[in-house]
Parts: C-alpha cells; sequence; structure tokens
C-alpha cells in the first residue's frame, strides 16, 4: 500500500502542476474554457484518486473546492484575480497536506477549513447577483462522507466470462491503464438534473475527452410538445467509450449525478490482447440482458440479418440500434489500438531507467576492456567482433541516455508561478518570457538546475526589475521581463535567464566586497571578476533585506550547485538596460567525453568539453619564468598549475611534460600532466562517502583494464591555480610588459 | 387565424433558461399552421432542453399531421451540441439536411 500511496503522490504532483499551470494560463485568458475544464477536471481527480489511496483528508478538502469550481465550469461565476490565487492557495496547501505521511495536524485541518470557509464565501458573494429565481444552488452529491463509498453498478452480471469484475478491481488503483479498455456506461440522468445545475452533455463531452466515445441517445421518452415538462431531462444514453482511463476515472464523471441519476459502467472490451474477431450483434445484445440468448440463436438460425429479425421479433429498435453502433466502435477501436500499438508510449519509474544506466555503463567499460584485450591478441576474428560490439554498445548508450533527456521546459514552466507570485509581493509587474523549452537536458541535471535558476530569477526580479514607476520614468515599459532561454552549445546546454532591469552596478559590488572584506581595497578586477564577486558566500547588495533575497543567501548556492554539475555562470551586464546569467550546463552526468592523461603512473580524466589544446611544457616556455607558474603561450600569459604538485606525486618524469590548456570561468589555465593518451569514453562513477568532499576530483571511472581513473574538477583546480597567479600578479605585469 | 405556411427562426440561446419560451412560440406555430418551418441558423447555443425541445416538436407536429422541418444553415454550438450528445453521428450541411441525419427524427416510429 505504501508504495501506491507514493505512487499517488508522483501522480498527484504532477497533476498539482498541471493545475498551476493552467491557473496561471486562466489569469492571462479568463475565458479560456478549455483550461477552466482543466482546473476542474485536475481537482476533481485529485479528490477522487486521494480518496482512493486513503488521504481522506485532502479528498475532502479537494471536493469542497471542486463544489466550488463546479460553478465556474458550468459557467455561473468567472474567472477572477481572487479565484485563481484562492485556487492556487489550495493548490499549495494540497502539496503541504500530500507530504504529511501519518494523521494530519489540527492546525494543518485549520487551515483547510479556512481556506473552504474563505474560497466558499467568496463563490457564493460571486453567486449573489447572478442568483435569480432559482434557490440556492446546492451542489448534487456534496456530502463528503459519501466519498470513497460509491460502486459502480453492475446489471449485467453475466458479462463475458466475468471481465467487468476482474478489471474493475484490478483498475481500481490506477487512474490510468497501460493499454485500451472499452467501457460501456450506461447513463440515465434524473429527470429534474436541469434543475441541479449539471448539464448531462457536458458529462458526455467529459467522457468524450478520455478517448473514443460514441454515444447514443435514447429519445423515445422525448414527449409530445404539448406534454413535455420543457425543463425535464428526458433522454438516457448508451455511451461507448475506448480509454486508458481506469474504470474510476470514468466513474468520477458522474460523481456527481451518480446519487440521482443511474449510472453503470462496464467493460466489454479489454484490448491489453487485441484479437481478430469481434462480438456478434446479437452477443451484444445478449450481454446487455436486452435480449434472451435463445431468441438471439433462434435469430441467427434463420439467414436474415439478425437485427431486423429482433426487432420483427419485437425487441426494443433503439437498444439494437445502440448495441450495432457499439459494434462499430469496438471494431474501430480494436483498428486503431492494433495500428497505434507501436507509436505508444509506456511510464516507468527512474529507478528503473538509472538501473539501466549503470548498467550500460558497465558495458562500456566491459566493451572498453574488450577492445584494449583484442589489440593485445591481434586475432583479427575477434578484432571484428570487437569492432562491431563497439558500434552497437556506442549506439546502445546513445538511446539509453536520450531515454533520460527530458526537455527543460517543464522546469520553465513551473517559474511562471514563481514570477507571478514574487512580483506581486514586491509590488512590480515582472511577464516571464520562456524560449527553447524543447531543449532536452538530462533528468538528474534537470532536477539539480531547479535551486538555482529559482535564486537567479528572484535575484533578477528582486534586484534586477525596477519598480514600475522607476520604469517609466526611465522611459521603459512598466512590465519589466525576465527571458529564460536554453539552446544546445556542443556537449552543453547554454541557459541564459535576461533582465531588463537596472543592471549590476561595479562599483557598487566592489563597494560592498571591499566592506566585507571580500577583496582588498587595490585590487585592479576585470569586469568579469567583478562580477564573480557576487557568488562569494556573505555578499548581498540589497540594501534592504527583503522576505526574497538580500540574505546573502542564494547566489553562492547557485554557484555552488553550477559547479557541482560541472558548469560554469557567466554575467553580462549593461547598467540601465539589464542582466543576463549565462549558465553553461553539461548534457549528462552520467557519461562524459573524456580525455586521458597519465602522471605519475596513474590515469586521470579531463573533461573534454572544458579542454582547449595540450601543448609541450618546453624548457624554453619554463625558462621566462620568474618563480611563478606563468608561462608564455604563443604570446598569452597562461597561468599553470603541476598536478604533481597538487596531488604530492613524486618520481621521475618520463620525456617532456604536457600542459592540458583548459577553459574554466577563471579564464584559461593549463595544468602540467606527464602524458597524455587520448580521449575516451568515461562513464563516471561517484567517489564513495569517504572521498566526496576531495578537492579537485569529481568522480572516477573504470579503464579498459578494469583501474581505475580519477576525474578531474576542473573549476576547483582552475580557482587553485588563479589563485597562485594572482599573488604573483605583479610578475605578470612585468612579463606582459617584456614582451609587449 | 389559419395560415398556410410558418417560419419560427430561434434566435439566441436555446438552453434550458430559454426553452419555455421557445414552446410558447412553437406550440402557437403549431396551432395555427399546416407547415412549419424552423430556422436555426440564428441559435448562438443550445443544450439538451433545447435538443429535447426540437424532438417534441417534431412529434407534436407529426400527430396533428402538421408538416415540419427545418430550414436554414446549422450553426457551429448547434452542430457541437447535436455531436456531443450523440443525436448526429456525421455533420449535417445544413438545416435540411439534420431531418434525415438526426437519430430517431423520423415518423418511422
Amino acid at each position: 500500500m505504501e508504495n501506491f500511496r507514493d505512487n499517488f503522490r508522483e501522480e498527484a504532483y504532477e497533476l498539482l502542476n498541471s493545475l498551476e499551470a493552467s491557473l496561471l494560463e486562466l489569469e492571462e485568458q479568463p475565458e479560456n474554457e478549455a483550461e477552466i475544464s482543466a482546473v476542474f477536471r485536475s481537482m476533481h481527480t485529485v479528490k477522487g484518486s486521494a480518496a482512493m489511496f486513503g488521504f481522506e483528508h485532502i479528498s475532502e478538502f479537494a471536493h469542497e473546492i471542486e463544489n466550488n469550481l463546479e460553478f465556474l465550469r458550468d459557467g455561473r461565476i468567472r474567472v477572477t484575480d481572487r479565484l485563481v490565487s484562492l485556487t492556487l492557495k489550495a493548490r499549495d496547501h494540497i502539496r503541504e497536506l500530500l507530504e504529511i505521511d501519518e494523521e494530519i495536524p489540527d492546525d494543518l485541518k485549520a487551515v483547510s477549513k479556512e481556506i473552504t470557509t474563505e474560497f466558499t464565501n467568496y463563490v457564493q458573494s460571486l453567486l449573489e447577483p447572478a442568483r435569480t429565481t432559482e434557490e440556492a444552488p446546492s451542489a448534487p452529491g456534496g456530502d463528503v462522507s459519501s466519498i470513497g463509498s460509491e460502486e459502480v453498478e453492475a446489471p449485467s452480471q453475466e458479462s463475458p466470462s466475468g471481465t467487468a469484475a476482474s478489471i474493475d478491481e484490478s483498475t481500481g488503483d490506477t487512474q490510468e491503464l497501460d493499454h485500451y479498455v472499452t467501457y460501456r456506461v450506461r447513463f440515465k440522468p434524473n429527470a429534474e438534473i436541469f434543475k441541479f445545475g449539471t448539464r448531462p452533455l457536458m458529462l458526455l463531452r467529459e467522457l468524450a475527452e478520455f478517448g473514443d466515445c460514441t454515444a447514443v441517445p435514447y429519445t423515445e421518452k422525448i414527449p409530445k410538445l404539448s406534454e413535455i415538462e420543457e425543463e425535464n431531462c428526458y433522454t438516457q444514453w448508451d455511451v461507448v467509450l475506448t480509454t486508458t482511463k481506469s474504470v474510476s476515472s470514468v466513474r468520477d464523471v458522474f460523481i456527481f449525478v451518480e446519487d440521482s441519476s443511474e449510472v453503470s459502467i462496464n467493460v466489454i472490451d479489454d484490448l491489453s490482447e487485441v484479437e481478430e474477431s469481434h462480438k456478434r450483434l446479437g452477443e451484444i445484445l445478449a450481454d446487455r440482458g436486452v435480449v434472451p440468448r435463445e431468441s438471439v440463436d433462434r435469430a441467427a438460425g434463420r439467414q436474415k440479418r439478425i437485427g431486423e429479425m429482433l426487432v420483427e421479433e419485437g425487441v426494443d429498435r433503439h437498444e439494437v440500434q445502440s448495441a450495432l453502433q457499439e459494434q462499430q466502435h469496438v471494431d474501430r477501436s480494436r483498428k486503431k489500438v492494433q495500428q497505434e500499438m507501436a507509436g505508444s508510449s509506456i511510464r516507468v519509474s527512474s529507478e528503473k531507467l538509472d538501473n539501466l544506466v549503470d548498467l550500460v555503463g558497465e558495458i562500456v567499460t566491459l566493451q572498453a576492456r574488450l577492445s584494449q584485450t583484442t589489440a593485445q591478441l591481434g586475432d583479427s576474428n575477434l578484432n571484428t567482433i570487437s569492432e562491431n560490439f563497439e558500434r552497437l554498445t556506442d549506439e546502445l548508450r546513445d538511446s539509453t541516455m536520450s531515454i533520460r533527456m527530458l526537455p527543460i521546459g517543464t522546469t520553465f514552466s513551473k517559474f511562471r508561478r514563481l514570477v507571478r507570485d514574487l512580483s506581486q509581493e514586491l509590488g512590480k509587474e515582472v511577464e516571464m518570457v520562456a524560449a527553447g523549452g524543447e531543449t532536452e537536458l538530462d533528468k538528474t541535471v534537470i532536477e539539480r538546475l531547479n535551486d538555482p535558476l529559482v535564486h537567479v530569477i528572484r535575484n533578477a526580479i528582486d534586484h534586477g526589475i525596477e519598480r514600475p514607476e522607476v520604469r517609466e520614468k526611465a522611459g521603459k515599459p512598466r512590465t519589466g521581463t525576465v527571458t529564460l532561454s536554453a539552446e544546445h552549445a556542443g556537449a552543453e546546454v547554454l541557459i541564459r535567464i535576461t533582465d531588463d532591469g537596472a543592471g549590476l552596478e561595479q562599483a557598487s559590488i566592489l563597494e560592498k566586497a571591499r566592506s566585507r572584506g571580500l577583496i582588498r581595497g587595490d585590487e585592479d578586477l576585470s569586469e568579469q571578476e567583478i562580477y564573480q564577486l557576487l557568488f562569494a558566500p556573505g555578499f548581498s547588495t540589497a540594501d534592504s533585506v527583503t522576505s526574497v533575497s538580500g540574505r546573502g543567501v542564494g547566489m553562492d548556492v547557485v554557484k555552488k550547485e553550477i559547479d557541482n554539475l560541472g558548469g560554469s555562470v557567466h554575467i553580462e551586464s549593461t547598467p540601465g538596460s539589464g542582466t543576463t546569467f549565462r549558465l553553461n550546463i553539461p548534457l549528462t552526468l552520467a557519461i562524459i567525453d573524456g580525455l586521458l592523461v597519465k602522471i605519475g603512473g596513474q590515469h586521470y580524466v579531463f573533461p573534454l568539453s572544458a579542454v582547449g589544446e595540450c601543448i609541450e611544457l618546453t624548457e624554453e616556455m619554463r625558462g621566462s619564468e620568474s618563480g611563478g607558474h606563468i608561462i608564455n603561450n604563443r604570446g598569452d600569459v597562461l597561468p599553470y598549475v603541476r598536478l604533481r604538485d597538487v596531488f604530492g606525486i613524486e618520481g621521475a618524469i618520463d620525456g617532456i611534460e604536457q600542459v592540458v590548456v583548459v577553459y574554466s570561468q577563471q579564464g584559461t589555465v593549463g595544468f602540467v600532466v606527464d602524458s597524455v593518451i587520448g580521449d575516451f569514453q568515461t562513464v563516471i562513477k561517484n567517489l564513495g562517502k569517504l572521498y566526496r568532499d576531495l578537492e579537485g576530483i569529481s568522480g572516477a571511472t573504470i579503464l579498459g583494464d578494469g583501474t581505475v581513473a580519477l576525474i578531474l574538477d576542473l573549476q576547483k583546480l582552475a580557482s587553485l591555480a588563479t589563485s597562485v597567479s594572482t599573488s604573483y600578479a605583479s610578475n605578470t605585469n612585468e612579463m606582459e610588459v617584456s614582451n609587449g | 387565424m389559419e395560415q398556410d405556411l410558418q417560419v419560427v427562426s430561434l434566435e439566441g440561446d436555446a438552453t434550458v433558461t430559454s426553452v419555455q419560451t421557445l414552446k410558447e412560440r412553437l406550440t402557437e406555430a403549431l396551432d395555427t399552421s399546416a407547415k412549419v418551418l424552423v430556422n436555426l441558423s440564428h441559435v448562438s447555443g443550445m443544450d439538451l432542453a433545447g435538443v429535447q425541445l426540437l424532438y417534441a416538436t417534431k412529434r407534436e407536429a407529426d400527430s396533428r399531421g402538421v408538416d415540419f422541418h427545418f430550414t436554414g444553415t446549422i450553426s457551429d454550438p448547434v452542430r457541437e451540441t447535436l455531436e456531443a450528445g450523440g443525436f448526429v453521428q456525421q455533420a449535417p450541411a445544413d438545416a435540411r439536411e439534420l431531418e434525415s441525419v438526426l437519430l430517431d427524427f423520423g415518423e418511422n416510429e
């Protein structure tokens, strides 16, 4: 059961997210009916499944909210900003309630009560002027205690081989099935259903959204004009629906009317196994209990069209017609399912995926060993096999990695809420524009990007975007814009967060940094170096501490997270017209292209994406050294670090040392290694707990011969190098002069 | 006063809130004419109550021997309602065609 509850949570989070998205959409387009029903549906589903998984309190709460939203869906009230805000509040509350495993504490229950009361009062106040001759609308089925106890009425007990019953049980737990099922829904609305404010056709439309839907109305009860009670409902339906929704989802559509109306739902065709055969008309009628099986058999015995025969026998013509349509529907659905089988998607838990990636990593490693061994043996047959295996491994790796790729757009849309809430809180007018949401990134990378992005966006709204009146004075539009964009750039994804706000003031950053003791008074810093000061722990430029930012936490978190991801942050800013944060993020954390090097008999891996070039460290270059680790690389000053020194490796060096030139946030830095071996498909393994905080090492990988190579954390190592070089800054200047 | 032909042009919504008025108009038309045409061109919204009223009118007309037909075009809201309820399986081109595709609308009871 716990597992089911977790599944429910996952699903509920998704629902709440889409609810949020719809609400934000509604705020901009209050008349958008599709979004209104989406909002309603999300709340409705949360309620239904919460009840099913024993989250009674959530279910009751959602039910109350849904009751109020019903008026919205029926068009009795309109979308207002307040209504959106209240629904968002309710949504956040549900989210909070979901986190709680045990009994809901009383204070949270009180919050629920508060929200529902506020909600109901507000909705009633909206309803007040609209109410005319009608009595106070009582939401049908409003009794909370009835939730979860409803049962599917199954009039035809002799359903074929008992499928209806068995499917019912097995699907009760999930909202979405992994295959198509065809249901027959018999819906006989209460004659007075219009007076409850329920519109039967809306329910049918809702069903139609689930999948392929054939509704067959029974109109024979509609009397003549002189006899009709025009405000009564005389129509009933047989609806045949093919969908992946579970029986409970279908039932939920009728949740408000099932107390007063007759609703029965049966599974008539489970399309998990599609065969060629289809039910004969007579069978359908017999299944439905309309005709005794003997009549069907008798009719079938005479070689005539069975439908006509049965009508002649006095069977209700409408029933036959409805059955005929059902037959056509089922045939059509089966054909469609057969066609779609290949193209359909499935949900897989991310745990399974991670497992798969691990296994592929093992295979990649094993394949490397195979190649190496094959090369040593020199057997041409084995060589062919090994090469083919290598090709397949590459393909397997690529397609496995692609499964883990998700569009970043889902994260972007989450930020719309953040922007909305923040700008309201701060009294600013801010619009968020997202571009490149389809750009794909590894799932784990996306998850870990969330916090840094939140901080950068907060920062942009709090410090970047000015108040509307200030903006107007400066000749800018009142509404500020925060643009989020993502695009591919080689093995990295480039994410930009741009605001059209005030821009950064270098002078005030410097001043603050000095007053915090982050820099000495006399340092001469480049523009980029000044901006990087923002990421120093404890740095904050806002003079006033707001609840949003200015507490000196945040930006250093950004830097840290991005570093951990193996990415980098750059800032560009123009005073008066805005700031851009540029995040370079590696596509994946699992497998990278690496450059294998050797230092003192040990192997190390450089992430290849950061490597610019490899040069030899000649005596001549070394000769220009004047105490510091600086070399002259084709006229450029290149600070370098000897990794032997960093890792404390001693011993003789075989041959000429190599410098691997790396682009880092601190600029170009050289790392001296013994020798460069070549590129290497690196499957990243995490280091154990003991080594997790090791400086300069980000992980490890297993080489073809089974030995371990450490992966270098270039950002850390580069900052080491530059700190060495700044202490020799005076030397640098001299050298530049001598070079010039 | 007995008329040969009367065209009842429905305008606005044919929904539960307006069916009462529509019923009165249609009843009057059936009472006074031997042939009634209902123009659906200007119906801006229709719900189940409206659909039922059309059926009821047809049934009343049939029982009295009044010639009853639709005329004009079918607006999108009407078409949508009829499709949602399954009253038509294929969309009719115009109101005249509606009579033949509307489920159980014929006289062959």
